[in-house]
């Protein structure tokens, strides 16, 4: 009976053997085969990390001709300007299309490897190696990784040239304004005062400063500016008396020219010649009057030097509302004591609302 | 400067409310021609320029006719041409006054008015010229007129009155403009520096000769603008004057009288401060000028009105004596007869034709502005605008009684006639309205209407307050000063 009981233990060991042998069997079959489909998805995803590496590699090409261009771009800058700035910017753009030439080319290197170790792992899966299958497949995504980060960098770089590239031009431009902007000079201190009383009291220091080639410009016509200014009198009258004593000897000359000398005519039997110089008076009297109208416009305009349209006066905004409602004094460079210290220290002492330097342009 | 304050001590005030600012003045008239034109404007507007384009159909019309198409007759040669050529000179004369011989006189008050004035000077002398020029029949040939060689190697007459009124009116025309272009040069610079647009900035910058308030400048200006005002006085008294010569030179009884020149100024006066007063009256409400022009400026005005209308009331007394004094039944025959109407009848028994154009010109001209003896009257703004309106229709009647009524029965009554006028007489007439309306509406649009500049000068705070004394205290300080060193 024991000997039964041990067979059929024996047995029963046995078959739990083979059933273990089995199972281990069947275990090794379905790891080998998971193995397999591992593999072949490792294989998968190896391939996946390929397509995107060559993606990126792509990317990255695209990156390096932005940058190229953005490069040539700036270098056009450069050939056309002569700012340093340019210079320098064009120089980083060009740096930087070469950084994104080289992250292309360890792209694309990336990308043929990962292409590779894509082929490989499928290769393994085929030989049922899943072993091999999975470090390729792992070695693939690395490479792909890679090859992104390349394109990173390389899309990175692109955008550092443009912006390079943006520098040369703006850098350019700028020069160009440089050019193109006249230089300035200075052309007068002009200072505003608020008050009738202020300005006149301001004038005086500026008269008694000793300036010649200064003013006051004022909306209307001040009381007290001409001796606070220390002005002479003007002479517009003599003008206007010689334009006026031109009219009546035309006056004379014409009439009697015309109605005398040249073509006497007897109207009424009234006189010609000395006689007839009752009837003279009204148009001597009216031909004095237009040329001293005329003396007097010409002569206004003459003395005034004007008119004027360019004088650097108008150069200050704030000037505007010297023919509103504020007061100023102006002191020109032309003045022999002009000194940019001095006058300035001059004027503030007058204090004046606000003091400007106006500048004018050369040439 | 205390000869330019008001004297408190005899009531004198600043025209002007108190405080207002340089600015405030600046705002009220630039701001005129910065903001679109209200509605009244507009509604002047296009009538006016309807008048005016049928001046120029008028014209046209005359042109090709001849101005027979013109009531004119024999033996009225002259009549409503005339009589408007010498209603609009007169119109001109107020401004010419005002912005002269007031300025002269030193009164202050005419800086409100007096751009405005001036520039209905300029117009209302055009207008006054196309009467004379077309009424030489043939207008194509009116350089005869001026002292230029021509095709028939003939001078002009120099000892003709009518050439004297030539050059009167030429250099009136031309002196008035100038007068009125030099008083606008700052005020121009004023809306030049306004300016937003560079439209604006370049027409008015181009107008105002880069004028920058100046003081060196204003000191030739000054005494400029004071030559202008001395010419022009006498100018306009003479313009006025040479005009009368037309008719007082002549051996026409009611024209040939030595009171016509200052009879003729002062009506010219007359009725050019009516002018004034009814657009200035319209102008004033419509773009809110009531700060600028106040009613005080308005009652000096009536004044000037009522004093010149009793001077034309005495010319006409005396007109009248005189015609009765000289023992001259010529002319005691149109005085009595062709104006009065019924001093002296006609063989039938009648009065003269015409006795109601003399009589609506005394009651316009003599008669309406007594009421201005009230100040309520000289103050209330409905009663003024009327008795303007009365006295120019009043100056215009007196025109016409002096040339048609002096014509029509004259020496023999064989050749006796009368006047009646033609439509184009009418249309001519109303048409000068259009001209002078549409030039004087798109000045108000434009062109500062008030002397920006001159009324600024006009405020109490424009001048220094202590000159007089500056210099004084000047030297007080330099001796005081190194006393305490002592």
């Amino acid at each position: 009976m024991a000997d039964e009981k041990n067979d059929e233990t024996q047995e029963k060991a046995s078959s739990e053997e083979s059933s273990e042998k089995a199972s281990r069997e069947m275990s090794d079959e379905l790891d080998t085969k998971a193995a397999a489909e591992e593999a072949d998805a490792a294989a998968d995803e190896a391939d996946e990390a390929a397509a995107e590496a060559e993606a990126a590699a792509d990317d990255a090409k695209d990156s390096e001709h932005v940058a190229e261009r953005a490069a040539r771009d700036a270098e056009y800058d450069e050939d056309h300007s002569e700012s340093p700035r340019v210079e320098e910017a064009t120089a980083k753009a060009e740096a930087a299309a070469e950084r994104a030439h080289a992250d292309r080319d360890d792209a694309k290197e990336a990308a043929s490897e990962a292409k590779k170790d894509a082929k490989a792992a499928h290769d393994a899966a085929a030989e049922g190696d899943p072993e091999a299958a999975k470090a390729a497949a792992a070695e693939a995504k690395a490479e792909a990784a890679r090859a992104k980060a390349d394109a990173k960098d390389a899309e990175d770089a692109a955008e550092e040239a443009i912006a390079a590239m943006h520098t040369a031009d703006e850098a350019k431009l700028a020069h160009a304004d440089e050019d193109l902007e006249p230089e300035k000079r200075p052309a007068l201190y002009l200072a505003q005062y608020e008050t009738p009383n202020e300005l006149v009291a301001a004038a005086e220091k500026v008269r008694d400063a000793g300036y010649e080639s200064w003013d006051c410009h004022t909306p209307y016509p001040m009381h007290g500016l001409d001796e606070a200014m220390g002005l002479r009198p003007t002479k517009i009258g003599i003008i206007s008396f010689v334009a006026g004593m031109t009219g009546l000897v035309t006056a004379v000359l014409m009439i009697q020219f015309m109605n005398n000398w040249d073509y006497p005519i007897n109207i009424g039997g009234k006189p010609v010649g000395a006689g007839a110089f009752p009837s003279m008076v009204p148009i001597m009297f009216e031909l004095t009057i237009l040329l001293t109208g005329f003396g007097t416009l010409f002569g206004l305009l003459h003395l005034a030097r004007l008119p004027r349209h360019h004088h650097p006066i108008f150069e200050s905004d704030r000037f505007e509302a010297a023919t509103d409602d504020k007061f100023f004094i102006s002191i020109e460079v032309e003045d022999e004591k002009f000194d940019l210290d001095k006058t300035r220290a001059l004027l503030e002492s007058t204090e004046p609302s606000h003091l400007e330097l106006v500048e004018e342009e050369i040439g | 400067m205390s000869a330019h304050a008001p004297i408190h001590e005899i009531g004198e005030r600043h025209m002007l409310p108190e405080g207002t600012t340089f600015n405030d003045v600046t705002e009220t008239v630039a701001r005129i021609t910065e903001t679109k034109a209200p509605r009244g404007w507009w509604i002047l507007f296009f009538p006016s320029l309807g008048l005016l384009g049928l001046m120029v159909a008028c014209i046209g019309y005359l042109v090709t006719m001849g101005v027979g198409v013109w009531g004119n007759n024999a033996p009225a040669y002259w009549a409503w041409d005339i009589t408007n050529f010498v209603w609009w000179i007169g119109i001109g004369h107020a401004g010419t006054l005002i912005s002269a011989i007031l300025f002269l006189f030193r009164q202050n008050w005419r800086t409100s008015i007096n751009r405005f004035a001036e520039a209905m000077t300029v117009f209302a002398v055009l207008c006054a010229a196309i009467f004379p020029a077309l009424h030489t029949g043939r207008p194509w040939f009116d350089y005869y007129l001026f002292p230029i060689p021509n095709q028939m190697a003939m001078w002009p007459n120099f000892k003709s009155p009518l050439m004297w009124d030539v050059f009167a009116v030429n250099t009136y025309l031309t002196i008035s403009v100038i007068f009125w272009y030099v008083g606008l040069i700052p005020d121009l610079a004023t809306l030049r520096d306004r300016s937003k647009s560079l439209l604006r900035k370049r027409i008015y910058g181009a107008l105002a000769l880069g004028w920058r308030g100046s003081h060196r400048h204003w000191q030739h200006y000054e005494r400029a603008y004071l030559i202008f005002a001395a010419i022009s006085t006498p100018l306009v008294l003479s313009v006025h004057s040479v005009v009368s010569f037309d008719f007082a030179t002549s051996v026409i009884p009611g024209w040939h009288t030595t009171i016509f020149p200052p009879y003729f100024v002062a009506g010219a006066v007359f009725s050019g401060f009516a002018l004034v007063l009814t657009l200035m009256l319209i102008v004033r409400t419509v773009f809110g000028l009531h700060n600028l022009v106040t009613i005080k400026h308005l009652d000096l005005m009536n004044k000037f009105m009522l004093a010149t209308g009793i001077m034309v009331g005495y010319a006409y007394a005396m007109e009248f004596f005189i015609a009765w004094y000289s023992g001259n039944p010529y002319e005691s025959w149109v005085f009595f007869h062709n104006r009065l109407g019924f001093g002296y009848l006609d063989e039938q028994g009648n009065w003269g034709p015409l006795w109601w154009s003399y009589w609506a010109m005394v009651s316009c001209n003599v008669l309406a502005p007594q009421v201005f003896w009230s100040k309520r009257m000289r103050t209330s703004i409905p009663v003024m605008f009327v008795v303007t309106i009365f006295i120019n229709i009043g100056m215009w009647f007196e025109r016409f009684v002096i040339i048609v009524t002096s014509l029509y029965r004259d020496f023999i009554p064989g050749s006796w006639g009368s006047f009646e006028p033609t439509w184009i007489d009418i249309c001519l007439y109303l048409g000068t309205f259009g001209l002078f309306m549409t030039l004087f509406l798109l000045f108000v649009r434009w062109i500062p209407m008030i002397a920006i500049a001159e009324v600024k000068y006009t405020l109490p705070q424009a001048h220094p307050t202590h000159d007089d004394h500056h210099e004084e205290d000047h030297a007080h300080a330099a001796e005081a000063a190194p006393a305490p060193a002592e």
